[in-house]
């Protein structure tokens, strides 16, 4: 698997961070450009609503940009920032519930990608489903492991639970996935 | 039968005229292409915000955001045509602007005030209200120093002097 | 799966990987799904919170304008990024040492200097004029249907202002597709035709009530019908950069009505 960092060096993001902390506005900026699709991409699974997420997205960064300072350099951005959006999200549900609920939308489909290893357009929709279905708190947890490549550390350290829970969640959320597309992928067992 | 022979009648007759609406008034094709291509960053802006307004109908927050690139694109324009001083173009970029600003984003505000809770909602309201107004105070101050005695500019000026209020009063409470 | 890194499994489990077939297909599988995971297709997002978020960061828009080294300060107003371009010389010309010398010639150019300028003003060329080109019927038009969308209430209406914009854009490509001559307008008008009838109008007409449905949406397919037929026949007669985009639009008009017509059997049912 290619990692979402490819191109991107270590020293780079603490060198921009610290620009960003000194003052360096574009600094940050590029900081926004780097993060802004995946953080999308996962509060659009939280959400289903890209809209919402487009909303939350903006509210997280400029959270970020203002709480700057607070950064400790050295730590792990992304799952600072990660846990920023996660508290807009789970402030948001909670004000959600009572008031309208958020229309949600119809995802696009999913292109399968290079055949060999693809899977089908029906296993992508079955998976696309499943993931939709799964309880909020275990779609977060497998969702940040999938999208934000976090360890269970820092998905336990965003969620506010203990890494073997973190662990245990994303655990359980694989398990039912796998048991939802089985039919699909695997040929049935012989008698 | 007899209604997919209707059908095909309607079809054609539409056809008909559809394909006799010629050229629009007095332009040759490559008038059109050159005034397409002009305005082609313009036209596309205008068209995503109809359409991404259609998306979130309910939502008059949101309609009223999908107006923030139309701002952007006007601000790029004018100030394209301020550097060359092209007063012409001034005036029909203004005309527009004016029509958008009262027809389109003052009610889309006016609804949208309603409807947004303090917080992200409301301060985007509001900073789409101080970059329209911006623009539409950056442009009056160029044409009362440059153009001001281009009668189509003036005149544009006025409206968008009556527009800016409007876009006012649709976020005060 | 409470493995932290998959590709590293632990000593016993790799073994028995090694000996056990339906484990291995299973694990392919498990390969394959989370593999997919992060590949799952999610709304595009419309790019405004972005922008927002890059404009307030750098405190400036995010569009390119060039910046001025001359800018004066409006005095009430917050300054705009862009000014005029100061066309003045900046350099003053040292005249003391020929001052004495040569004055005559310096009266001379001075009254020639403002018998041009006289002349000038006298033509009325202040300010400095363009040459005027006309207004684009068809900006004018795309404004008209924006805040007429705005204003419509009802899914029918919105339907309708969609369809007229559809047309507006097919009408267009129609009549620059001989004069295209790098097929680049036409490219961007099929986008925007793509857009407006598959997420817009399709996308509204599902809004509009089932007892509506025939009366409204009938005529609407019909339109595109219609829309499928002229631009077909006009790509026939098209050089071939422009026809292959009439010909894609004449599809999406063509898929189109046929989802209209989905819709308007649904509702029968």
């Amino acid at each position: 698997m290619v990692s979402r960092d490819a191109g991107h060096l270590p020293g780079d993001e603490s060198g921009l961070i610290l620009a960003a902390q000194s003052g360096d506005r574009e600094s940050f900026a590029r900081l926004v450009e780097r993060y802004w699709d995946s953080l999308y991409r996962w509060l659009c699974h939280m959400t289903r609503d890209g809209h919402a997420a487009e909303d939350l997205a903006q509210e997280t960064f400029l959270k970020a940009f203002a709480a700057l300072d607070r950064f400790r350099a050295g730590s792990n951005f992304r799952a600072w920032l990660f846990r920023i959006a996660h508290n807009n999200f789970v402030n948001q549900r909670r004000s959600m519930r009572h008031s309208r609920q958020p229309l949600t939308q119809d995802f696009p489909e999913t292109d399968p990608g290079p055949e060999e290893d693809a899977l089908s357009k029906e296993a992508l929709q079955l998976l696309t489903d499943a993931v939709a279905k799964l309880p909020a708190d275990f779609r977060s947890a497998l969702m940040l492991r999938a999208e934000a490549d976090l360890s269970f550390k820092e998905i336990a350290d965003i969620m506010g639970i203990t890494e073997q829970t973190a662990r245990w969640r994303v655990f359980k959320a694989r398990q039912k996935l796998m048991t939802v597309l089985e039919p699909e992928l695997l040929p049935p067992a012989r008698g | 039968m007899i209604r997919s022979a209707s059908i095909l009648l309607i079809v054609a007759a539409l056809c008909a005229v559809v394909g006799a609406q010629g050229p629009k008034t007095g332009l040759t094709a490559a008038q059109q292409q050159q005034l397409f291509q002009r305005n082609r960053a313009m036209i596309q802006t205008l068209v995503d915000s109809t359409v991404d307004m259609s998306t979130m109908s309910g939502d008059y927050v949101y309609r009223a955001k999908t107006y923030r690139k139309v701002i952007m694109e006007f601000q790029r324009e004018l100030g394209s045509a301020a550097e060359t001083s092209d007063a012409g173009r001034i005036a029909e970029l203004g005309s527009h602007l004016d029509t958008l600003m009262r027809q389109g984003l003052a009610p889309s505000m006016r609804a949208a005030r309603q409807q947004a809770a303090s917080g992200t909602g409301k301060k985007d309201l509001m900073d789409l209200r101080d970059r329209t107004v911006e623009l539409v105070d950056w442009l009056q101050d160029k044409a009362r120093n440059q153009w001001a005695d281009t009668p189509e500019v003036r005149d544009v000026i006025q409206k968008l002097e009556l527009s800016k209020k409007e876009l006012n009063e649709s976020v005060s409470p | 799966m409470a493995v932290e890194e998959p590709a590293n499994l632990p000593v016993e489990l790799g073994e028995h990987l090694d000996g056990c077939e339906a484990c291995r297909a299973w694990m392919r599988s498990y390969g394959q799904m989370n593999e997919a995971l992060n590949r799952l297709a999610v709304p595009a997002s419309g790019g405004y919170g972005k922008i927002a978020v890059l404009e307030r960061v750098r405190g400036v828009p995010t569009i390119n304008v060039s910046q001025s080294t001359n800018h004066k300060p409006i005095d009430s107003v917050k300054p705009m990024p862009i000014d005029l371009e100061d066309d003045l010389p900046k350099k003053k010309r040292q005249l003391a040492p020929f001052a004495a010398k040569y004055w005559p010639v310096g009266v001379i150019a001075a009254t020639l200097l403002v018998g041009v300028i006289a002349w000038l003003n006298l033509r009325g060329q202040k300010p400095q004029q363009q040459t005027p080109q006309p207004s684009d019927p068809m900006l004018d038009n795309v404004v008209r249907l924006n805040v007429e969308f705005a204003k419509a209430q009802a899914p029918a209406d919105r339907v309708e202002v969609l369809t007229k914009l559809a047309d507006e854009l097919n009408q267009e490509m129609r009549e620059i597709a001989r004069a295209d001559g790098t097929g680049e307008n036409m490219q961007a008008l099929e986008q925007m035709y793509r857009k407006v009838v598959l997420q817009g109008l399709v996308a509204q007409a599902k809004q509009v009530a089932p007892a509506q449905r025939a009366a409204v949406l009938g005529p609407i397919a019909n339109r595109l019908a219609a829309a499928k037929k002229i631009a077909s026949e006009t790509a026939a007669a098209s050089p071939e950069h422009s026809a292959v985009r009439l010909r894609n639009v004449a599809d999406i008009a063509g898929d189109g009505a046929v989802e209209i017509h989905k819709l308007i059997k649904e509702a029968a049912i």
